[in-house]
Formats: structure tokens, sequence, C-alpha cells
């Protein structure tokens, strides 16, 4: 008689459904909250949705308000951040460019997770010859530089905020394509599907029951990480003037037209920078929060 | 054992702390026997008793930051080997005292060239050219017998078995023929056939070379086969230390009595088995460490203090409070 | 390793049609009209329809690209659409000077990110490790064209130890080439540079715990060929991959950098030609991209087969 084996059984690998979710939410939030950094990283978030939502009522000035008697003033009492080169208040513009900042980063991820999905679905179910060479057109686009995708795609559509966003939401494509097809690669092909599609479950059924609870996790991990590069990407392109138009701005645009001043008026570059780099660092602290608090494989690729 | 020689390797009240979340706990305690020029001595224990990491700490190997010395000594031909600095340590690892492990599908580097990485060892401890040392290694290929050496002296570890590979990491534990072996289940991870191959190599270099070679093994069967003496280890401690006939034979103490009984049947009978499962280092038993597990355990047992050592006349050394005759009473008692 | 560069070489030139194919065509989506920029805002139908003959518009879209892909195989990569210089002229009098800053970064975030991740990897949760990965966190965080104006505020400007703007071609003079480099390369190398910090440090940490490692302890090697010739050569392959990964997102993000230090760039160029929508310096800028990039790729995966024989 040999002693019993008492290790526990191994389930690391078995796909979830749906209903474990519920259990599973409360349990993320929990190890979530105990990461101070993305807690704090979460913090600030929140405020930089609250300057997002209720920006033009928390400006002191208007931001569009041209004042060219007080052009490029150094900050003082009236002016917390100084003035810019048509005597606007820079603090002002910057709070309303938080908005669009904003809404720029949302939308390419939005236009990456529309677009992207879909096509790595449908690259995971069919025939794996046309879905390995969708994958391989995808990864080409990936090798390419992204600030010059966007660009190129930008040559198409001309410059503009939105057209930006569309542009790095384009560049965004090919990784949630790849992350959507190997997650459901990793569900679709599991016997207990097959079982199910021969006995007649709509494909419907299948994907919103077993396909998609088990991409919603790392997707969840990916979305996060990739904000702050939207967020780069988009203050690299108004930087450049191709994004957000004048007199609209963004952190990138306010940034980008402090450049001529820098030997003058350098207090105009500071803010907007840092006010990314923190947005930026807040987003990846969150999203490392996110990654290790949902455990065992949505850990993000580092 | 002539009172002229003296062992060539003493390890002394060995403790080995590692680190925990709780803090730094010791999982080995006063570990203490020797080995002498030329001797096999097997270190026998059920998993996680301690003999692994008391291989690891003779050459110096164990994990720097989560394990470390507490207390004790380890005495090469008197030269005290946590004295050395880190070069005195460079220099015996490989030259005076080598070790294989028990995973030799890892522990080969899988960018470099098999004859490549037994020649290093030559050229760092022998100084000898690249040439001599290519040479060198093909000869030590062909005597652990890895079959078309010339060839094969330029193939990649992935391009070999395990029972071959480990072949290659007794080639390069010997090349610089050291005095000392310490080997750590490297029959555990291979096949059955393969194992008694290694077994009867390590045999063949230890006459070769005159070898000292210290075993770890869990399997009895290697016991019989290989040992000179043996080092029973339970919880931590050496519970037993006796040459290989005595051990098998006459078995002093009861967990060595329990492992025998365990690998040999009882005539027309069944396996025995040992109930229960080693103790946690953070929840040792009172008394003696044994006695949850133990046939004969009184309540004596279970009281502290720790039990001691006691030896016999024979060189044999046990750590029960009964002698075997006071055990076979119990016994007949029951 | 020929079989390798053959393949990779086969495959460059169907990818090169495709990708000018797919640039050519985005020209049907182009909502403007270049012919009524160019002729300008007050000219006349008839001006325009001249102007759109002038520049070959009024032909079919495919004519065009074969016409195009005629001349580009025999390296002429057309003229701009605006302002009628050769694209391959003008490549390649802005090409080499973004190569160079390029590879100056990323030869900076080489010999930066290496030595702080085996520093970070060997001190593991020691205040060096906490150090190396604060300053990685911020570096990829930060944009790097921030990063630029702080350097040229602080170094350039105020304690003018580097020029502000002006740019030496190498080949005219390396000392001063070198003198205007080092805050572009700074700026543009130092987000790149966190991020092989980070890898490496991963996979070190990953491969000092390895069985071959504690091997070539056992064998009583010295420390440093351990680190150097056993663990490092094993750890350095997935930093491969990061590098040439780095390389395409320097490549892009130089083109900002090169604004902040107004260096004469491809940077201008490709900026100019969205605003003017100039498709065929877009082509140009395309294809070169690519066949810069599938020549790193090619070089990665050569480091690669000669670091891990078992790949090749």
């Amino acid at each position: 008689m040999m002693p019993v084996d008492t290790r526990k059984t191994d389930t690391s690998s078995a796909p979830e459904t749906a209903v474990a979710h519920y259990r599973h939410r409360w349990r993320f939030l929990r190890r979530f909250l105990s990461h101070p950094g993305a807690v704090l990283g979460g913090a600030f978030l929140a405020l930089v949705a609250v300057l997002a939502m209720f920006g033009p009522h928390l400006a002191p000035h208007d931001p569009l308000q041209n004042n060219l008697g007080q052009v490029l003033q150094p900050p003082s009492g009236d002016h917390w951040l100084g003035t810019d080169d048509l005597g606007r208040d820079l603090l002002s513009r910057l709070i309303v460019a938080t908005r669009i900042t904003v809404q720029a980063a949302l939308i390419s991820l939005a236009v990456g997770v529309g677009i992207g999905v879909p096509l790595g679905l449908a690259a995971a179910i069919m025939p794996p010859l046309l879905g390995g060479l969708l994958m391989r057109i995808t990864d080409g686009i990936m090798a390419f530089p992204p600030i010059l995708l966007a660009i190129g795609v930008l040559g198409a559509l001309g410059p503009g905020l939105t057209q930006a966003m569309i542009a790095v939401g384009v560049v965004f494509v090919p990784r949630f394509a790849r992350l959507t097809r190997a997650s459901v690669q990793q569900v679709y092909h599991e016997t207990y599907i097959e079982a199910s599609r021969v006995i007649g479950t709509p494909l419907r059924r299948i994907l919103r029951w077993h396909v998609l609870p088990n991409i919603t996790g790392p997707l969840v991990v990916q979305i996060a990480v990739t904000c702050g590069f939207a967020m780069l990407a988009e203050a690299g392109l108004s930087f450049l003037g191709l994004g957000a138009q004048p007199p609209d701005a963004s952190w990138g645009a306010l940034l980008g037209r402090a450049l001529p001043y820098v030997n003058t008026a350098w207090w105009l570059g500071i803010a907007p920078g840092l006010l990314i780099t923190l947005t930026v660092l807040a987003t990846n602290a969150v999203a490392d929060g996110i990654g290790d608090s949902l455990g065992r494989g949505s850990r993000r690729q580092k | 054992m002539s009172a002229s020689t003296a062992p060539l390797l003493t390890v002394q009240n060995l403790t080995v702390e590692v680190r925990t979340h709780t803090g730094w706990t010791a999982i080995t305690r006063d570990v203490s026997f020797q080995v002498d020029r030329g001797e096999t001595v097997c270190l026998v224990g059920e998993s996680g008793c301690g003999k692994s990491t008391t291989a690891l700490a003779i050459p110096g190997l164990l994990p720097e930051g989560s394990a470390r010395i507490a207390n004790g000594t380890v005495t090469l031909d008197g030269q005290d080997l946590y004295r050395l600095s880190r070069r005195g340590w460079e220099d015996i690892r490989g030259e005076q005292i080598s070790m294989i492990f028990q995973e030799p599908m890892t522990s080969l580097h899988p960018a470099f060239p098999v004859g490549a990485q037994i020649a290093e060892s030559l050229r760092r401890h022998r100084g000898l050219s690249r040439r001599a040392a290519h040479r060198r290694a093909i000869e030590l290929l062909d005597l652990v017998g890895v079959p078309d050496a010339a060839r094969r002296v330029h193939a990649y570890p992935h391009e070999f078995s395990g029972g071959m590979r480990q072949r290659v990491l007794i080639a390069i534990a010997l090349a610089c023929e050291p005095r000392l072996l310490v080997a750590d289940e490297p029959t555990t991870a291979l096949d059955v056939t393969v194992q008694a191959q290694i077994l009867d190599l390590l045999q063949d270099m230890r006459d070769q070379f005159g070898l000292a070679i210290l075993l770890v093994t869990h399997d009895l069967g290697v016991v019989a086969e290989v040992a000179d003496r043996v080092v029973v280890m339970y919880a931590g401690e050496v519970v037993e230390q006796a040459p290989v006939r005595d051990f098998l034979h006459h078995p002093a103490h009861p967990y060595s009595q329990a492992l025998i009984a365990a690998a040999i049947p009882e005539p027309g009978g069944e396996l025995a088995w040992i109930p229960g499962a080693p103790p946690l280092p953070e929840a040792m038993p009172s008394g003696c460490r044994f006695h949850p597990r133990c046939r004969y355990a009184t309540p004596e047992c279970r009281q502290p203090p720790e039990v001691p050592l006691r030896s016999e006349p024979t060189g044999r050394t046990y750590r029960c409070r009964f002698a075997p005759t006071e055990l076979d009473a119990l016994a007949g008692r029951r | 390793m020929l079989a390798l560069i053959g393949r990779r070489l086969l495959v460059t030139l169907p990818l090169l049609l495709f990708v000018t194919l797919l640039v050519s065509l985005m020209s049907l989506l182009v909502p403007g009209d270049p012919a009524v920029q160019i002729a300008g805002e007050n000219a006349t139908h008839e001006q325009i329809e001249l102007t759109r003959q002038r520049l070959g518009l009024d032909r079919p879209w495919h004519e065009r690209y074969l016409d195009w892909l005629a001349g580009a195989a025999r390296g002429d990569l057309g003229n701009s659409v605006f302002t009628n210089d050769s694209v391959s002229q003008l490549l390649q009098e802005r090409l080499p000077v973004t190569l160079a800053l390029t590879l100056s970064a990323l030869v900076f975030a080489a010999l930066v990110g290496v030595p702080a991740g085996i520093l970070a990897a060997l001190r593991r949760n020691r205040w060096q490790d906490s150090l190396i990965r604060g300053v990685a966190t911020i570096g990829i965080a930060m944009p790097g064209y921030w990063l630029g104006l702080l350097l040229l505020m602080v170094f350039a400007i105020q304690l003018g130890l580097f020029p502000t703007i002006g740019y030496t071609p190498l080949t005219e003079n390396p000392a001063a080439w070198l003198h205007g480099i080092v805050l572009p390369t700074v700026a543009l190398g130092a987000p790149a540079a966190a991020e092989v910090a980070r890898q490496l440090r991963r996979s070190m940490i990953d491969t000092l715990q390895q069985d071959f490692v504690r091997t070539a302890t056992a064998k009583g090697l010295r420390y440093w060929m351990v680190l150097g010739k056993h663990a490092l050569t094993h750890a350095a392959n997935p930093v491969v991959t990061v590098l040439a990964t780095q390389m395409a997102l320097l490549l892009g993000a130089a083109v900002i950098i090169e604004k902040v230090f107004v260096i004469p760039g491809i940077g201008e160029l490709a900026v100019n030609s969205v605003i003017n929508k100039d498709l065929t310096i877009v082509q140009g800028i395309v294809v070169v991209t690519t066949l810069v990039i599938v020549v790193t790729n090619l070089l990665a995966d050569l480091a690669h087969a000669w670091l891990s024989p078992r790949t090749r």
C-alpha cells in the first residue's frame, strides 16, 4: 500500500467559464488593492478623469482667450503656469487639453480593439493556413516603426486629431489581433469545445460562454498596457503638429508649441511633459497591478 | 580505518539555515560525518531530510542569500573550506572537489559543444592549451563510455540523451582528477537500465582515479551496490552512521530498519511502509524527531531533551534512546 | 546561415511590393486633392486641371503605380508631388542623417542598458536594483522629446555645453558631429536603454538560476567567466530581440527628436509629406524604412543563431 499522493491537482490550464468569474472579481479587487503603486496610479488616473470631464469648469481662465498684452509671461499669482505666445493662460489650456488627450487615447484603443479583436477571432477560427497568413501580415505591420506607420496613415487621411488617433489605432490592431488569436486558439481546439460543436451548439454560444471569458483577462491587461503607449503616440503626433490642430490642443500639442520658446519662455515646456509622464507612469502602474492581480495566464508580456 | 590516514573530508556539526518568510530556519542540524580517501559514502534519507543541502554545502554551492551556514565546519584535508576566499573556492572546485547533480538534461550549457565544456575545466585548472585540452576531452569522453568520441566531442548537448549527458557531466567532473566527487542523486532522473550503467561507470572511475565519492541517494539498491559506509539522515539530523554491511544486516536506528524493510520484502510478504511524513522544519516534534512514526516509540521518546548520538566500539553511531538490543526487547514485549 | 539570408531576401521583394501597393492604394482614399492644393487657393478650374495633368494625376491609379514601380526598380523613386524634387535624391540626403542618429541611440541604449541590467540582476532587491528599476520605469514613461527638451534647456542653453541648433554632417567634421549628436542621442536612446535594462535584468535573473550556471560554478571557473561566458551569452538572447524591436521604435521616434534638435533627417520630410499629401515621398519613405527593418531583423536572427545553436 503506497502512501497517498497529497499534492494538489494542477488546474491552472483549465479554461474559465463565465460563472466562475463572479467569484474571481472579489479576489481580483482585493489583490489589486494590495499593490501600493497600482492604487496610487489609479488615484492619479481618477484625478485625470475628473479633469477630463469637468475641465472647462475648473479652468481659472478662458483657454482660448488671447491676451496679446500678456504674451509669454513667467508663472505668477494670476497665471500659475505662465502664459503662452498668444497670452493664453497655460494652466487653463492644460486643464482643458486633458479631455482631448484622454479622448484621443480612448479612440485609438477603441479602434485597435474594435478591429484587432474580431480580426484575431477570425484568424483563430478560419483554417490554419489562412489564419497563419493573416498573422504573418499583421506581424509585418507590427514590425514597422509605429510612429512612421501612423504618419503613413495620416498621409492618406490628412492631419487632425481624430485622424491621428485612427492612425495610432491601426498601429495597435496587430497586437490585439495576435493576442486574441492566441487566447482563442488556447480554448477553441480543446476537446470539450469540439464535443460542443459536434452536438450542434451554435457558434455564438460557444464564443460567448467559453471563448470570450478566456480572452477578457489578457485583453484587459493588454489594453491597460497599451494605454500608456497610446498617450505617448498621440502626444508625439500632436507635438509634430499632425494631431490636434490649433486652437484645440492636447498635452502633446502644448509641448510642441513650447518648443520654439525653449530659450525664452522655458517654463512652457515643463508642465505638459510632466503631465504626460505622470499619466503614463500611472497607467503602467495600474496595468502592472491588474496583471499581477489577475494571476495565472494573464501575466503581462514583460 | 587505520590511524595513519586522516580522513579526506570532515563535516563537523554542520547546521544550514534557509531563509523563509518567517526568517532563518535550520534545515540541517549538527550534521557530522567523514569520508576517507578512496571511500564511497552514501548519504541516505527521504526527500526533504537535508541530504541534498548537506551535499551542496561541501563544495560551497549553497545559494547565496537564501541559505547560510549557521554553525559547523567542512574540512578538506585539514583545511577549513569556509575560511577560503572566493578565489580559494574557485581553485578547489573542479580540481579537488567536483559535483554532479540530479538533472543532466539542464546541467550543460546549451550553446557550447560538449567537448568545449570539458576542455574548459582542463584549461582552467591545468592550464592546457586549446589543442591539448581538446585531445584530453576526447579521451575523457571515451573513458566515460560515449561512443564515437572523436566526432561527438563537437556535438551540442541537445544532441545527447539524458544518460549520455550525465556521462559528459561525469567527464567534466573528473577531468582534473579531483579527490572527492559529490554526487547528488545522479541516477534518479534516468531510466533504470541507464542507472545501472552510470553506477558502474562511477565505480570504474573510483577504481581508476582512487576517487572518494559522497553519493546522495534515497535508493537503498544503490547503497547496497556501491557504498562502503552509510550515513542516514532524518529531519535534518544524522540518525545513523555505519559500514554498509552492518547497516543492511543489523540496522541500529528504527528509521534505518524501516527503510530497509520498505525496500526489501519479507519472505512471502508485502513491502512494509512507514506511516506519516517527515516533519517540517518549523514543526519539529519534541524529544526524538522520529518518534511519531517509530514503531518502538515510548512516552520517554516524546520528552525533551533531544536525543544525542551514541557510538559503538565498531565505529557505528546512531541517535536513539535505546540500543539495538533494547529495541529487540521492546519489540518482543509487543 | 546562408539559407537564412537567402530566404529573407526572397521574402523581402514581395513584402516591398505589398507595402508600396498599400500606400499607393491609400491615395484612392485621400480625401483632399493634391492638384487643388498645389495649384493654389485662387486657381481657376482650368489651372487645377492643368496642374493635374502636369502631375499625371489624371491617369488611372494602376498606371501610375506601375510607372512608379518601373522607376523604383531602376532606383528612381519618383518625384515629390509638391516640389518635383527627386525622392531618391531627398532620401539620399536625409536618410543617412536619421540612420546615424538612430544607430547612435541604439548603441547608447546597449552601452547603458546592458550594464545596468546586469547590475540590477546581480544586486537583486538591493538599492542598486531598486534605483535602476525606478529610473527605468520613468524612462519608458517619459516622452523622449520631452527629455530632449529638458536636456536642451539644461545642458545647451543654461550650461552651454552643447550646441542648441546646427547640425554638422559626420563626413564633414566627425568631432563636431559627435558634439552635436550627444543630446539627441541621449534623448532618443534613454527609453530604449530603460527597456533593454529591464529585459536584461529579467533575463539575467532567470539565467542565473539555471542548472548549467551551477555546473559552471561547480567547475571552479572564475566568477567573471561564469557571468560573462555562461550566463550573459544565454541571457542575451531575448535582449537581441529587444534591441531589434527598439530599432524600429527608434526609427519612428527619431523623427520627433529631429524636430527638437533641428536635425535635417527624414523627419521633416515625413511630416511635410503628410501636410502636403505628398504620396510619392510617403512611398519612398516606406520603401527605405521597410528595407531598414528587414535588414535589422535579419541581423537579429543571425545573432540569435550564433548565440543558440539549437536554432541553426
